[in-house]
């Protein structure tokens, strides 16, 4: 047990000397002045910043993870059930596939402001349907991959016992798109916070990280920026664990799982 | 930590004497040879910068020798951050309060923009909202949805809320508009912040669904920020503090003021001509709409009592009043935020009427969707 821990330290001891380190590069080149303090505010003055905005920051992170976590959450569902269809009848793949296609191809910023025209520019749902639109894509693709590339053999060893449709989708095919699910929703979540901070520049509720972030830059206080960023990034990064906890207690039998235990 | 930061200035400084030496030699204005200088705009092409669009078409900029290329701005264009960078334009169009804000945020030293010509002498900021709601003064903003832009367009109108004693959040909802007025229009807001000059007109050139017919100004209630007393200085010419002290610069300030001035007289007896300009020069508004604008444009320079350019002490005073009051800016500005001498010489060898005693504003026939 100790010596996983030591064996899990020295993993990630490189990676916390490299941003320690240039977090004090930063704070080193900050006191130097060799640039101009907006363009490279010092560590240290960002977070002076989180200290002196903490309630803006707090209340804009909680309105902005609820756009990024319920259009994720609206998203998956979504790209998941229509996998599902793709998966099963054909008809549906080749009526569904090149609109999704064509919909992932929709620079998101342009459809920004459509939605808030659409849904309101005060209605979170405006926000998350541009996350909706940035994860439903991975989500389709690597579920319904997932659910049609099984190994051929074991569908027909199957068959020659006699076992129906349904139970080949919940003993074979499922199982088989579980990794395949994990990873698009890995890929989702990040995409989420992305989506909602770049539909929140086009107006609506005043206390969301995106206008923190257009506020802030504008008025040149680049550490406020920064620590708006810092609280994005942040979020995104423990949504990204989050799935990845989820997959191990889930799947912890895939091989994915495994290769970093031995 | 002395020596290293000597050390650092010394290096620093070598680099910036090759830097001298190598980018001066092509670049030095000597005789008849033109200089280039470069203005941000606070806004994408239109009536709003017909003054200096008139002075380049007009040759005023040319005949001072100068040739300038306009930096468009726009909703995604931080014009004050760009204006700040050491190798950013000479000059920038922006307005006084973001400004400040910005050379205040930064120590005055790494953003040390200068106002050195108030081109606007008063607000063109509103806040318009339907007759049916009711909404004549700040105080009527409690429980109702006010829409304001951000990026530091919104200060007048928070002021104003504040003044009237209302707090943001609790006694009204703050909501951030987007740059067309869809929200007031679909009634998603009870109230949104208009420029007489365009998004007020946008609104005129769209039609009533109950009538269908344009809105009409009847339909509209206007809150004047002038006259609630939270107005702000708008658009003023910036320069960097740095710049203006190297030698020769001033006097190209001068002139490119000048030259500016020029055209904004010429677009005040001439205003059908600047709107032909400013269409040439790829607006995406359509015709009727900078004709509007050109027409609301010059009542917020015309009169100029001290002549074009000057910055009034009074107004500047209130907008740093305001900006005090209301949490804008944390501390008075140093002296020399604003500077009139520039503005006063490029005065000087103008000949016609600088101060627009007697201008009277024309009418416009709104159409619809500007076109």
């Amino acid at each position: 047990m100790r010596s996983r821990w030591r064996r899990r330290l020295r993993e990630f001891a490189p990676a916390v000397v490299v941003f320690v380190g240039v977090l004090a590069l930063l704070e080193l080149v900050g006191a130097a002045r060799i640039f101009q303090s907006f363009i490279l505010p010092r560590p240290s003055a960002v977070v002076a910043a989180f200290g002196e905005e903490l309630p803006r920051l707090q209340r804009s992170a909680v309105n902005t993870l609820y756009e990024a976590i319920g259009g994720l959450v609206i998203g998956v569902s979504a790209g998941t059930i229509t996998a599902f269809a793709i998966a099963r009848w054909a008809r549906v793949r080749e009526a569904v596939l090149p609109i999704a296609v064509g919909a992932s191809a929709i620079p998101i910023i342009a459809a920004a402001p459509i939605m808030s025209n659409w849904f309101g520019i005060l209605n979170p749902f405006a926000k998350m349907a541009i996350v909706i639109l940035l994860t439903f894509f991975p989500m389709v693709v690597n579920v319904a991959r997932g659910l049609s590339q099984v190994d051929e053999s074991a569908v027909e060893l199957m068959r020659a016992s006699a076992a129906s449709d349904g139970q080949v989708l919940r003993k074979l095919r499922i199982p088989n798109a579980m990794p395949y699910f994990f990873t698009g929703l890995k890929i989702a979540t990040t995409l989420s916070l992305i989506g909602a901070v770049v539909a929140e520049y086009f107006g609506g509720s005043d206390d969301v990280l995106g206008r923190v972030i257009v506020q802030s830059s504008s008025a040149l206080r680049f550490d406020i920026t920064w620590a708006a960023i810092s609280i994005t990034a942040v979020s995104g990064i423990l949504l990204y664990l989050l799935a990845l906890a989820v997959e191990r207690l889930v799947i912890p039998w895939h091989a994915s799982q495994r290769v970093g235990e031995t | 930590m002395f020596r290293s930061r000597a050390r650092w200035l010394g290096a620093l400084v070598v680099v910036g004497l090759i830097a001298a030496a190598c980018s001066s030699a092509p670049g030095a204005a000597t005789g008849g040879a033109t200089t280039k200088v470069k203005l941000q705009l606070q806004w994408v092409p239109q009536a709003q910068f017909a003054g200096e669009i008139a002075a380049k078409q007009e040759g005023y900029y040319a005949a001072e020798g100068l040739d300038v290329t306009f930096l468009d701005g726009g909703p995604n264009v931080a014009n004050i951050t760009v204006g700040c960078a050491k190798d950013g334009p000479e000059f920038t169009l922006g307005w006084v309060p973001k400004a400040l804000v910005a050379v205040e945020a930064n120590g005055g030293a790494d953003c040390d923009l200068v106002s050195i010509a108030q081109i606007f002498q008063r607000s063109g900021t509103r806040s318009v909202s339907w007759t049916a709601s009711n909404i004549t003064k700040p105080e009527d903003f409690k429980g109702k949805k006010v829409g304001v832009w951000d990026f530091g367009n919104e200060y007048e109108v928070t002021a104003g809320a504040k003044k009237a004693g209302l707090t943001v959040g609790t006694d009204y909802t703050r909501v951030i508009q987007a740059f067309d007025m869809s929200a007031l229009l679909k009634k998603e807001i009870d109230v949104a912040e208009a420029m007489t000059y365009n998004e007020y007109a946008q609104v005129l050139e769209a039609k009533n669904p109950a009538t269908g017919q344009l809105y009409q100004p009847t339909d509209l209630n206007v809150i004047d920020w002038n006259q609630v007393g939270t107005a702000m200085l708008q658009d003023a010419v910036f320069a960097r503090k740095a710049w203006l002290a190297q030698a020769g610069n001033a006097d190209i300030a001068t002139k490119f003021l000048r030259a500016t001035f020029k055209g904004w007289i010429f677009c005040r007896d001439n205003a059908a001509k600047c709107v032909d300009y400013v269409l040439a020069a790829g607006t995406t508004l359509g015709k009727g709409h900078q004709a509007w604008q050109m027409n609301e444009v010059n009542p917020l320079i015309w009169p100029s009592p001290d002549g074009i350019g000057i910055t009034s002490q009074a107004a500047w005073d209130q907008t740093i009043q305001i900006s005090l009051d209301f949490g804008v800016l944390k501390a008075r500005p140093a002296d020399g935020a604003f500077r009139n001498d520039l503005a006063q010489a490029a005065l000087q060898g103008i000949t016609g009427d600088t101060k627009g005693a007697s201008f009277q504003k024309g009418t416009v026939t709104v159409t619809e969707g500007g076109n």
